[in-house]
């Protein structure tokens, strides 16, 4: 098992090394200089040296990424070439909305998928499953910026439960999740669609092993078959899934941002593309991989914890 | 005795369909009695252990009765009664040792789950005390309860099956062909341990399996089934000694193949291993390194122009690995391998390889089942060039050199039945022309009648194109039957070889004996005698 757990560790260092030198080497090749960007059209050609100085532009290549992974390694970004404040503050503001929001989304597609999968493999065939597959391939074809159109036009200006969009701020905890909420449940609907019929079909699949007739055989009732035997067996298939629908859910949040005016690290990104404000984008664009590649790595300690045979 | 018996088939009948798959069975299942049924693949062995546990696939109806002492019809019951039923009072162990375990569950709560779900222990802790006795009992005292199934080896996969079968004390033990996946060694330990099960405890016990000797070894009777009906059913001497049904007959004749009449082969050699090593490098997982593994050691053997040599040995002896050295599949580490003066090895010319062949043993797994036959059969030629008309004409050749018509080159795989699909393999490995044949298991997934069709087969080929075979199984009847030399292996070494004949009644090496004992045989009556 330790073995197993400093492969991974080993395996997710690696990664990260070389996802920094591609991100670092893409962010070189873009065209447009920052310095003159900052200072717009009237600036003089001294004045871009000066600021590209200060900025430290006028190193070699692999100062400046040695420099800016020596930064980050210690927790220090740079400070963005636009707002003029350190990066990390900027994301830790923004983080502090799409780290909540992709859980929140997270636990919603979960607690939705798992009954809605295991109903559909129970009943096989039979009209829960077929209902319950037509919502799915439905919530797996509405764009979900759409979606959430529908949400807001429903709850916000309708009924008026919630409100159309912004971020209360967690000052206070209810108003916070309660301004979450919409873009969450816009977020976890797809997202529940496609779990749910992964589960699905890896439960369907399990339940066609030898080991689920053995169980049956022992006197176990078909219920007791399903959760006690052929859930965990047919759990690999769904954690997979479950990691990369968080990835998307930190990163790929960006038209959700949108439609619900959340300052969220998608909108962060968006805009630090258009104002040449690279450094935001290496950084934001560092911090996604790292929380993709920590999330394959849990998936895999999850993977491990599930199936002995991978503890090795 | 028929108030006494334990679980009464009447008039069974089993349809899917249209389709009747089981066709009026009645057997009686008596304590410490074993019964036998036996019938080869299709013939609704399965499906009537699958009737009695209530456990049918959807779409079968059952009609007739099924009387468990005490309960009355099981075919009656609602599936919440039938649960109590299940496990309880009559259990059933499979098959696949390798699936039929839950393999992310430690085998001590697979056991102890029997007990609980049946209410036979107050909680976890006094149910996987009882499981630790258990599997003591069937010879599992070694292992821990915390082990997982891919843990364990075939055979203790096999006794934690039985043990939590056997944990909730059912009075009914049914062994859907409990032994046919491990090997003879292994397969006679089970059986040892199944036959003092059933005497101890007093179970009656319903024994289904293909392996006419495996019965002749353990059973009290033998029902014979036969598309779906049972064509004979009697005490098992006399099933053995003189069978009433001509299926029975030729199911006894096939089963126990004539040993080859002994031959003298003195052509030219056609392959030369001299001291073959294969050694498996140290493999990096991650941050630790396993050993280098010794597959095969200084193996030598020599083959002549039409001989055939058996290669026998328990599983992961090397038997596959040194015919993947043979055919040129495997890098090996020192000694040397040579076909018709040429020399063997990974990186030797196509033109070369054309000289030895294979065939597998499932004939399912390989082939692509989207090619054609013809397409499946000729490729192999890709190794030489072949002008289309010749190929065409070299692949009606083959298929009616294995006993198919031309026509059945547009089919596909799935068109055919086992033994039929195994006759394209043939057919696919002599299309080269080669000299050496290598069987690899080739007969062993196939029912014994067809088996000893095919192994006909496979002797007038040899006859007629002066093939050399080289006959890896674990049967040794079959061997006996094909084999002109023998060759015993052992943990990558060969240790014994020598004339079929003598080899087999009079083996030297102490392996060789285990080897003989274990292997079940269908004049055990006698044997039994012996044992009680």
């Amino acid at each position: 098992m330790l073995t197993y757990f400093l492969n991974r560790a080993l395996a997710m260092i690696l990664s990260l090394a070389v996802a920094s030198v591609v991100i670092f080497c893409l962010i070189e090749v873009v065209p447009g200089d920052p310095a003159s960007f900052m200072l717009g059209l009237n600036a003089t050609d001294a004045a871009v040296a000066n600021l590209r100085a200060e900025l430290g532009l006028n190193q070699s290549g692999l100062a400046r990424y040695l420099a800016w992974v020596g930064g980050m390694v210690q927790g220090d970004f740079g400070i963005s070439y636009t707002y003029r404040v350190p990066v990390s503050e900027l994301i830790q503001d923004r983080l502090a909305v799409s780290l909540p929001l992709a859980i929140y989304a997270l636990l919603l597609s979960t607690a939705l998928a798992i009954p809605i999968g295991v109903l559909a493999a129970a009943k096989r065939g039979a009209w829960p499953d077929l209902g319950v597959m037509a919502a799915a391939q439905l919530g797996i074809a509405i764009p979900n910026f759409w979606f959430a159109m529908l949400l807001v036009l429903l709850f916000a200006v309708k009924l008026q439960w919630v409100s159309a969009g912004g971020f209360a701020g967690w000052d206070s905890f209810g108003a916070g999740v309660a301004s979450l909420t919409l873009p969450a449940i816009a977020l976890a609907l797809p997202q529940a669609a496609i779990l749910a019929r992964v589960l699905r079909s890896a439960l369907l699949e399990t339940l066609e092993q030898d080991y689920i007739r053995t169980a049956r055989a022992k006197g176990l009732t078909r219920r007791q078959t399903l959760w006690r035997h052929a859930l965990r067996n047919a759990g690999i298939p769904v954690m997979t899934i479950l990691g990369l629908q968080f990835s998307f859910l930190l990163a790929g949040a960006i038209i959700i941002e949108n439609v619900f005016f959340l300052p969220g690290l998608g909108r962060l990104i968006f805009q630090g593309i258009t104002q040449r404000d690279l450094i935001v984008v290496e950084s934001v664009t560092m911090l996604l991989v790292f929380a993709v590649i920590l999330v394959t790595f849990l998936v895999d300690l999850a993977y491990a914890a599930l199936d002995p045979r991978l503890r090795r | 005795m028929s108030q006494d018996a334990r679980l009464t088939l009447v008039h069974l009948s089993v349809s899917i369909g249209a389709k009747r798959v089981l066709d009026d069975i009645s057997i009686k299942l008596l304590p410490h009695r074993i019964t036998a049924l036996v019938g080869e693949s299709g013939s609704g062995k399965s499906m009537t252990a699958l009737a009695v546990m209530g456990l049918l696939p959807q779409g079968a109806v059952a009609t007739g009765a099924v009387q468990l002492h005490g309960t009355g019809d099981l075919l009656a019951l609602r599936e919440a009664a039938l649960c109590a039923i299940r496990g309880r009072k009559i259990a059933m162990i499979f098959q696949e040792p390798m699936t039929a375990l839950n393999p992310v569950m430690q085998i001590g709560a697979q056991v102890a789950e029997a007990l609980l779900v049946h209410g036979l222990a107050e909680n976890r802790r006094e149910a996987m005390a009882q499981a630790r006795a258990v599997l003591d009992r069937v010879g599992l005292s070694q292992i821990g309860l915390d082990r997982y199934p891919h843990e364990l080896s075939g055979g203790q996969r096999q006794r934690a099956a039985i043990a939590a079968a056997i944990a909730p004390a059912p009075d009914i033990l049914i062994a859907d062909e409990a032994t046919t996946a491990l090997d003879v060694t292994t397969q006679s330990e089970i059986l040892d341990l199944l036959r003092q099960l059933v005497r101890e405890d007093g179970m009656s016990m319903l024994l289904i399996t293909h392996d006419l000797a495996v019965v002749a070894d353990m059973a009290d009777e033998i029902a014979v089934l036969a598309a779906g009906k049972i064509v004979e059913a009697a005490p098992t001497t006399n099933i053995l000694q003189a069978p009433q049904h001509p299926y029975t007959q030729t199911l006894l004749a096939a089963a126990s193949p004539a040993p080859r009449a002994k031959r003298v082969i003195e052509r030219e050699v056609v392959l030369q291993a001299s001291d073959v090593t294969r050694i498996y490098p140290a493999r990096r997982r991650g941050l630790r390194r396993s050993p280098p593994m010794v597959a095969l050691k200084n193996v030598s053997l020599t083959l002549r122009r039409g001989e055939c040599l058996g290669l026998v040995g328990g599983s992961g002896c090397g038997k596959s690995t040194l015919a993947r050295a043979l055919l040129g599949l495997e890098e090996i580490q020192s000694g040397a391998i040579d076909i018709t003066g040429r020399a063997v090895s990974p990186n030797m010319s196509p033109a070369d390889r054309r000289r030895i062949s294979i065939v597998f043993q499932d004939p399912y797994g390989s082939f692509n089942p989207r090619w054609p036959v013809k397409r499946i059969i000729a490729e192999p030629l890709d190794l030489i060039a072949v002008s289309e008309e010749s190929r065409a004409s070299r692949v009606e050749t083959a298929l009616v050199q294995v006993g198919l018509s031309p026509e059945d080159a547009q089919k596909f795989p799935h068109q055919f039945s086992g033994g039929q699909r195994q006759r394209i393999a043939i057919a696919r490995a002599l299309i080269t022309k080669p000299d050496i044949l290598v069987l690899d298991e080739a007969v062993s997934a196939l029912d014994v009648s067809v088996r000893a069709r095919v192994l006909d087969l496979l002797k007038s080929l040899q006859e007629d194109l002066q093939l050399s075979y080289i006959f890896i199984t674990h049967d040794l009847s079959v061997v006996a039957h094909m084999a002109d030399r023998i060759a015993v292996m052992q943990a990558g070494q060969i240790v014994e070889t020598g004339p079929a004949a003598e080899l087999l009644t009079n083996p030297k090496q102490q392996y060789t004996q285990n080897l003989l004992k274990a292997a079940p045989r269908l004049t055990v009556p006698m044997r039994r005698k012996e044992r009680t």
